[in-house]
């Protein structure tokens, strides 16, 4: 067990944990964060991303001993970046949502993706979505969400 | 805040204990009739509403819903229809996923459960009625506040109105209105009222579940809670020998570690720890000698071949109607003879599966997203050795669940009580790894259809012989719901789609061998269809091929009349897709595929091409016949949900194998689910206008999206995909 | 893409807890710099040779820029402790030392980049 200063959503934290925890587990059984899913453990679905300096980062592959000084952004703190809110907001509008479950993920990477690319083609949404599993098959309608955030943004 | 509350002052929590108290093991048929149903004429309990609307003084609306939210849009389109006949505000409602308790069970099923597509179907006429006889109270009260007639009195948006301009929002009405009797009989709304239902109705759960506050079951935090994981044999049944848990146990976090019977037979080690990470690193530094003597080792390429043999013979019969020696009669010419083949399937909800229970010796609280509440309820109470009243089942959203979160032996309530019974006191939350979910069985299971089809002169078929082989989960399971789904040696739920295909088909024989294999298997989102629609739909089109007639018209002509339903929704889909059909680009073609399910007819057409070897779907337009619909737009997600889910049997990486009794996926890296490459590009959704009461939605359209695209597939290369996933193209 | 970078899943060192290999700035070598074909067969070694030395595709090295990049990149360094699998197993590592791998490139600029 080690200590480990984290700068998440602008805030210090202090967490005492086994330095092979993974972010993701740190975030939801140590800060009691649970927005940020846990969905395979392995990289594979995209439910547990979050932001590291700004780059959407699989946290269940990220060891806490390896996040050092980056600033961690969770669903629980993007809707204070425009670009957050404005796709939260384009989420709601188009009823994205189902279970919901991999939701804070697709949500944290299209915020990334628009934040780099504002005006994104479709190809390029697809590429950037399209690592991110929806069992719901909410595809569809991120593709309209993202689009519609990306017009809200600007 | 005043509650609406006609308990005789007992406040909704303490009413719910009795009415746990009461659970029972009454369970009625999982399939009634339909039309009884459909024209409400199905005997429909009492309600009372004080256990489904609570009006606060400040005006606020909550609505229980009596199931599970897992992402069908039940938490918006039952409170909708509540509020409809309330004449409530709509921005004043909220609503919360009720408690196992015996008023909230299904008024049909009799139990609370989320299956079948039924939440709609059977609960349309149930709060409407809770709805109107709410309201009627709340008239009551007023008009007799204002010394008029109550049919002097109109209600809108939360507001009662009375003669002479007065009026009175239901917030200072509702403690006087909760005192009066509650009306036995009360006049429902004719279409033309309605205001709330068949509006556009986004979500009520949508903002929480941007935000990240939506919590599941994973992401409840209990005082001194402690997250437990089952270390389980790599042969399904297989127990422990022997375990080693010295390197486990100097984890550091880890509080317990022993051996647990799992329900399906043999048993595993469970480690408790203090969070998920210090329990996999000890799950992982386990060594168990496992007791694997005797175990049949089941393995998908020996069953292939053993099923192939079996349904070149006639087995069980299910149906037989008119000559069965007709295809016989048929020259080698003018008959089809295909073999299909289909895997096993996991369910995978993205919200790896989980239980929460704190047990205290004399008494017991459950935490869990439930899709069969009042059975898992029961078996929690049977494994803890309590009476169900003293245990107290919370239902939680569900991150998806397809049917995986209702296995029918609740192996998930059973193996999380007997952990928690081990730590009076503790709340412990069994937890599955994904890959515990993909390599731990009770999936669709894998079937082998062999079927014959006899052309007749006109192109249409003469006779049609079918074998299905395969396992039920529901012949000899000793359930409650066995006698109505097993008949005559026969699982309807194994058949649906075939023998009762919507054709007109002169000679028909059906038979299927139940086979016994050592895999757990469980319903798959629209069950038996997943399968047998897919088989019809794609021998139908080859059969229109063949006939040289549009996939669109020849089933047009081949449907039974009595398929109103589809046949509306067939002619809509033809008018709607008329101008993207005639105008495909080159290296794009047209799929078709329809059905009857749950009540519902949908029709679906697909344009595709090939990318990189795999199926392009770039548009894919849905017409379906719902009766009334309550809310277009969560039926517009269900045809998004519904393709996509649907498409998971047809994606290359979709299936679930076994190699000498071992399931060789572990994760989303060998199983991978449709991705958004997968998709459709595009989904556009028509609905047959109508005021019949409202079916089943949503499992209907996951039949026909992958018969759909097999066959524009069937189109671009001219041949027939007949084994599902489709790998190779 | 953005949203699906490398560094999504890449830490910045190995993490062997999840078997995720990682060093800074990881990713793959630009199409410029591929040693297949397009039907992914690896090229003979006389044109990767030339492929190397090529400065409108090797990132417009000259051979002691080459030298410095097999010395100090930290990307080539990570060959040398490429972590564990998923399973725990070690990954393998080059069949020479890096000392030695410098060594050779050096010799091999020094003799003024001859290829096959």
């Amino acid at each position: 067990m080690k200590d480990f200063q984290l700068e998440v959503n602008g805030e210090r934290r202090t967490v005492t944990v086994d330095p092979s925890t993974p972010l993701l587990w740190v975030l939801r059984d140590g800060l009691k964060m649970t927005g940020t899913k846990y969905g395979c453990g392995i990289g594979a679905c995209g439910a547990c991303t979050v932001h590291l300096d700004g780059v959407a980062t699989r946290s269940c592959l990220v060891p806490v001993s390896l996040v050092g000084a980056r600033r961690v952004v969770t669903i629980e703190g993007i809707a204070r970046d425009a670009v957050g809110a404005a796709v939260q907001d384009a989420w709601v509008e188009t009823d994205v949502v189902q279970c919901g479950y991999c939701q804070s993920g697709q949500i944290m990477t299209a915020v990334a993706l628009l934040k780099s690319k504002p005006d994104p083609s479709d190809g390029e949404v697809e590429q950037s979505m399209g690592g991110t599993l929806c069992r719901c098959g909410t595809y569809a309608r991120i593709r309209v969400a993202v689009r519609r955030a990306s017009s809200r943004a600007k | 805040m005043r509650r609406f509350d006609n308990t005789g002052g007992m406040s909704r929590r303490s009413f719910l204990r009795s009415s746990t108290a009461a659970a029972g093991g009454l369970l009625v048929a999982l399939y009634v009739e339909r039309s009884a149903v459909a024209a409400g004429t199905a005997a429909a309990p009492a309600f009372p509403p004080s256990a489904f609307v609570t009006i606060g003084a400040d005006g606020r609306i909550v609505i229980m819903v009596n199931r599970i939210e897992v992402g069908q849009g039940i938490h918006t389109s039952l409170p909708m229809i509540l509020a409809d006949e309330l004449d409530a505000d709509w921005a004043a409602v909220t609503a919360e996923i009720a408690p196992v308790a015996d008023v909230y069970k299904d008024p049909i099923l009799g139990m609370q459960m989320v299956a079948g597509s039924t939440a709609t179907a059977n609960s349309y006429r149930q709060y409407r009625e809770l709805g109107a006889k709410t309201r009627a109270m709340l008239v009551a009260t007023a008009a007799e506040r204002w010394r008029v007639g109550a049919d002097r009195c109109r209600t809108e948006n939360s507001v009662v109105y009375g003669p002479s301009g007065r009026s009175a929002r239901y917030g200072e009405l509702a403690a006087d209105a909760a005192r009066r009797p509650i009306p036995e009989k009360v006049r429902l709304k004719e279409p033309g009222e309605l205001r709330i239902i068949g509006k556009r109705v986004r979500r009520l759960d949508g903002r929480a579940k941007v935000d990240g506050s939506q919590k599941f079951g994973l992401d409840l935090d209990l005082p001194g809670m402690k997250t437990a994981l089952v270390a389980r044999p790599p042969l399904f049944g297989g127990g422990v020998k022997s375990f080693d848990d010295k390197a486990a146990r100097a984890v550091a976090g880890v509080r317990d570690i022993f051996q647990v019977p799992l329900t399906y037979g043999g048993s595993g080690v469970v480690v408790v720890a203090d969070g998920f990470w210090p329990a996999k690193q000890a799950r992982d530094r386990l060594k168990i000698e496992w007791d694997l003597a005797g175990v049949e080792r089941a393995d998908t390429a020996a069953l292939l071949a053993s099923y192939k043999d079996k349904a070149r013979r006639t087995a069980t019969v299910a149906a037989a109607i008119g000559d069965a020696g007709a295809i016989d009669k048929l020259g080698a010419d003018r008959t089809i003879v295909a073999e299909y083949e289909f895997p096993y399937l996991a369910h995978a909800p993205m919200e790896p599966l989980n239980t929460i229970i704190r047990y205290d010796r004399d008494r017991a609280e459950v935490w869990m997203a439930s899709m069969s509440g009042t059975a898992d309820h029961l078996a929690i109470a049977q494994v803890l050795g309590l009476p169900p009243a003293k245990v107290t089942c919370h239902l939680l959203f569900g991150g998806g669940g397809f049917g995986r979160r209702g296995p029918l032996d609740c192996h998930l309530a059973r193996e999380a009580a007997a952990v928690a019974k081990q730590l009076p006191g503790t709340a412990v939350k069994l937890v599955w790894t994904r890959e515990d979910d993909i390599r731990g069985g009770y999936y669709r299971p894998m079937f082998v259809h062999r079927v014959q089809v006899g052309i007749g002169a006109d192109g249409k078929p003469a006779a049609w012989k079918h074998v299905i082989v395969g396992q039920s989960f529901m012949k000899d399971s000793g359930l409650p719901f066995e006698p109505y789904l097993v008949k005559d040696g026969i699982d309807h739920l194994v058949v649906e789609g075939t023998v009762n295909h919507p054709y007109t088909i002169p000679n028909f024989h059906l038979s299927a061998d139940h086979t016994k294999v050592n895999v757990p298997v469980l319903s798959w989102r629209s069950i038996g269809h997943t399968h047998n629609s897919f088989v019809v739909e794609t021998m139908i089109d080859e059969l229109a091929a063949r006939a040289k007639v549009d996939p669109i018209e020849y089933r047009l002509r081949l449907l039974r009349p009595e398929e109103k339903r589809l046949i509306s929704s067939m002619k809509l889909l033809r008018d709607k897709t008329a101008a993207w059909r005639s105008s495909l680009p080159v290296g794009r073609a047209l799929g078709v595929a329809c059905g009857t399910y749950y009540g519902s007819g949908i029709a679906c057409a697909v344009d595709v091409s090939i990318e990189n070897g795999r199926p392009r779907i770039h548009r894919a337009t849905a017409a379906l016949d719902c009766g009334v619909a309550v809310n277009p737009m969560t039926i517009e997600a269900q045809v998004h949900s519904g393709f996509v889910f649907g498409l998971s049997q047809l994606v290359a990486g979709g299936a679930i194998t076994l190699a000498d009794g071992v399931v060789e996926q572990r994760n989303f890296d060998r199983f991978t689910p449709p991705y958004m490459a997968d998709a459709p590009v595009e989904i556009d959704v028509h609905l047959v206008p109508s005021t019949e009461a409202p079916t089943g939605m949503g499992e209907t359209p996951v039949p026909v999206i992958s018969p759909a695209v097999a066959n524009a597939l069937a189109a671009l290369t001219g041949k027939r995909y007949r084994t599902l996933p489709i790998t190779k193209l | 893409m953005p949203g699906l970078t490398c560094a999504g899943c890449h830490p910045q060192a190995n993490a062997d807890a999840t078997g995720v290999p990682g060093a800074p700035d990881w990713h793959l070598a630009p199409l410029s710099m591929q040693w297949q074909d397009a039907s992914d067969t690896p090229l003979a070694s006389g044109e990767v040779c030339r492929a190397v030395v090529d400065r409108s595709k090797n990132n417009n090295l000259d051979g002691a820029g080459l030298v410095k990049h097999v010395a100090e990149d930290a990307l080539v360094l990570w060959a040398w402790s490429p972590g564990v699998r998923t399973d725990g197993t070690a990954r393998s590592a080059p069949p020479l030392t890096h000392d030695a791998f410098v060594r050779a490139t050096r010799r091999w600029v020094e003799g003024g980049t001859p290829c096959p």
